[in-house]
């Protein structure tokens, strides 16, 4: 069925030359952005508590007096669900783009942050506070208050990532190979440092650190987002140098050298960009899963692998998906809250095999 | 003119190429021949940008090594022996990384497609590179290298450097891709190949380079090189070297050859 309706669509939109996709990735583009729209009103409109949104409109455009309850609700609004949808918005589209910028460095459809031990370098920055706050990072935790706990995560996914860039460099040449197995050993030895920190903490220490393990977009305010949202636009910025680069990478390298791509420069950018998207992410919502794998995997079999439009659709959807799995983890259980990084997992790991299942011919490669 | 002056290059504290000087003028088809293990593909690497080398290499007198990537892919196009593709592509996909960043003077839409039916694979755009056959992915793969280079001549002279471009080809596809070649080189580009085969060596090179050894230990026209003492050597078995009737064509059949 689907496979019908896609080769309607096949037909109906790519009005360019036979296996030419780009006019189709424009118009996957537009449909993102109407969904990334919608999804943003219904965001708005919706959650724990009743508040109206028309009521607040009507607030703002009559300018005039309010009522005690429309002030509430704008409250509610402003300041609660604003922030949290802005929130979403950024790190679904840094963990989907970030997930996009790996496989293409790698030129492998699964790598993602998780694997070369990025989201588990900024894990244990932000476990080490929440252990160590109290005792053995109390100074620093004093001094940066809140921002400890994201910077702590920001720092340790950027030393992770700076570490492995180091060992799998040599003579300006990073080694693919040696830099994903070398991801999986420093995501081991973090995993295990995390583990060690978990073994010292106390009841209340562990409550926390299972709920920031579990991720969510809860406690979103605007001082949050104006500590992430720089870093993450900043990282999303640098993606549209870097989709040309990425495509000819997807022959190897010594081939897109030869096409005339400054290898050593995309991979570096590639890196840094993915260590900040990925730090800031983690550091704010935790672990989010499947986001990072899920949202270019499907967008690569709508509209071909060309990162010229993968990585502005992933961002795309990325943020909706977020904003869509955000509204299910407040609402399913109103007015408690499901942890946003459960949702994820239990949509975006089923929908992945289902995935893999259906196109695994052309998987296989 | 790409021009290697005393090459020496190691891999992996292993001398594979020593003293090697080597000449790849425009307009004409340079073949490097030798036996498996000689240096063949380590040479045309290098010449490539790949590997880090000792002495010299100019490609139409700037030295290779000063030379920014996209100053180099303005020059020359290289064709691997094989590629593999991370993400499933469709053929026009492909070709079309060839003309990337604009550095082919026809920018038209239809330029994969014109490069697609020079390589016999007309009609092949939609098709998923992925379930192509070997051979096929070969002429895909030289289509993307013809768009980069699409004018063999843009102010100076470039190049195709083809590593191994017939070996998974039958003997039809052998003979258009060498064609291509042939046909580049006529119109003032320059042309240099590894090839296995000495009969289509002889057909379509005009100056071939024998490696043996790591070193460059002939060089000339294919009626030069085609000596029975210098490839009973170099490729270590009896050979004897045949001439038509008709002409001065050397060929070499297997048939008559002693291990």
């Amino acid at each position: 069925m689907s496979q019908v309706a896609e080769t309607i669509l096949v037909r109906r939109i790519a009005a360019g030359p036979e296996g030419d996709r780009s006019a189709r990735a424009r118009f996957v583009l537009a449909l993102l952005i109407l969904l990334l729209l919608a999804v943003t009103a219904m965001s708005i409109a919706t959650g724990a508590s009743d508040a109206s949104v028309i009521g607040v409109l009507e607030g703002w455009l009559g300018g005039g007096a309010e009522s005690a309850l429309s002030a509430r609700d704008r409250l509610i609004i402003n300041e609660i669900r604003l922030p949290r949808i802005a929130l979403g918005m950024f790190v679904g589209a840094a963990l989907a783009v970030s997930g996009a910028l790996m496989q293409g460095l790698f030129r492998n459809p699964l790598a993602d942050p998780g694997i070369i031990g990025v989201s588990a370098g900024a894990a244990l920055g932000a476990i080490s506070v929440i252990v160590l706050g109290h005792t053995l990072l109390a100074p620093a935790v004093g001094l940066l208050g809140i921002y400890a706990l994201p910077l702590a995560a920001f720092v340790g996914g950027l030393a992770t990532t700076l570490i492995l860039y180091s060992v799998a460099t040599r003579r300006g040449q990073t080694s693919i190979a040696t830099m994903l197995l070398a991801g999986i050993a420093l995501a081991a030895l973090a995993g295990a440092l995390s583990g060690i920190l978990i073994y010292i903490a106390d009841d209340r220490q562990l409550r926390d650190l299972t709920f920031w393990q579990l991720g969510s977009l809860g406690g979103a305010t605007w001082t949050k987002i104006g500590a992430a949202a720089p870093v993450i636009a900043v990282a999303l910025a640098v993606t549209p140098f870097l989709a040309r680069g990425l495509n000819a990478l997807a022959l190897g390298e010594p081939s897109a050298r030869h096409l005339g791509v400054a290898v050593q420069c995309i991979k570096a950018l590639a890196i840094l960009a993915v260590a900040a998207a990925t730090g800031a992410s983690v550091a704010f919502t935790g672990g989010i899963g499947f986001v990072g794998i899920v949202v270019p995997h499907l967008l690569r079999l709508v509209i071909g692998p060309d990162h010229r439009y993968l990585l502005p659709a992933s961002a795309l959807l990325g943020a909706s998906l977020l904003l869509i799995a955000d509204a299910v983890s407040r609402t399913i259980v109103a007015p408690a809250e499901l942890p946003i990084g459960i949702v994820t997992a239990v949509f975006g790991a089923p929908f992945f095999l289902w995935v893999l299942l259906r196109r695994r011919g052309i998987l296989d490669l | 003119m790409i021009e290697a002056r005393d090459l020496n290059v190691s891999i992996g504290g292993k001398r594979i190429l020593s003293h090697v000087n080597f000449a790849a003028e425009p307009g004409i088809v340079t073949a490097i021949v030798g036996p498996n293990g000689s240096g063949k593909s380590t040479l045309i690497k290098t010449i490539s940008g790949d590997l880090p080398y000792g002495g010299s290499i100019t490609l139409n007198g700037q030295e290779l090594a000063r030379m920014k990537p996209a100053e180099a892919a303005m020059v020359r196009a290289v064709l691997p022996q094989s590629t593999t593709l991370s993400f499933p592509c469709t053929v026009r996909e492909v070709v079309s990384l060839g003309i990337m960043r604009g550095y082919s003077a026809a920018r038209d839409n239809c330029l994969p497609e014109r490069a697609l039916e020079k390589v016999d694979l007309a009609g092949f755009a939609g098709r998923f590179y992925q379930e192509l056959s070997g051979g096929e992915q070969q002429r895909v793969q030289l289509a993307r290298v013809l768009c980069q280079v699409w004018t063999p001549c843009l102010g100076q002279p470039r190049y195709l450097l083809l590593d191994e471009p017939v070996s998974s080809l039958d003997i039809k596809h052998q003979l258009i891709v060498l064609r291509i070649a042939r046909e580049f080189a006529a119109a003032g580009g320059g042309v240099v190949a590894v090839l296995h085969d000495l009969n289509l060596t002889v057909a379509f090179a005009h100056h071939v380079v024998i490696m043996h050894q790591g070193r460059s230990v002939a060089g000339g026209t294919p009626e030069e090189v085609m000596q029975d003492a210098l490839l009973s050597e170099v490729f270590d078995c009896q050979l004897k070297v045949g001439a038509l009737p008709d002409g001065p064509t050397p060929f070499l059949l297997p048939q008559t050859a002693m291990v």
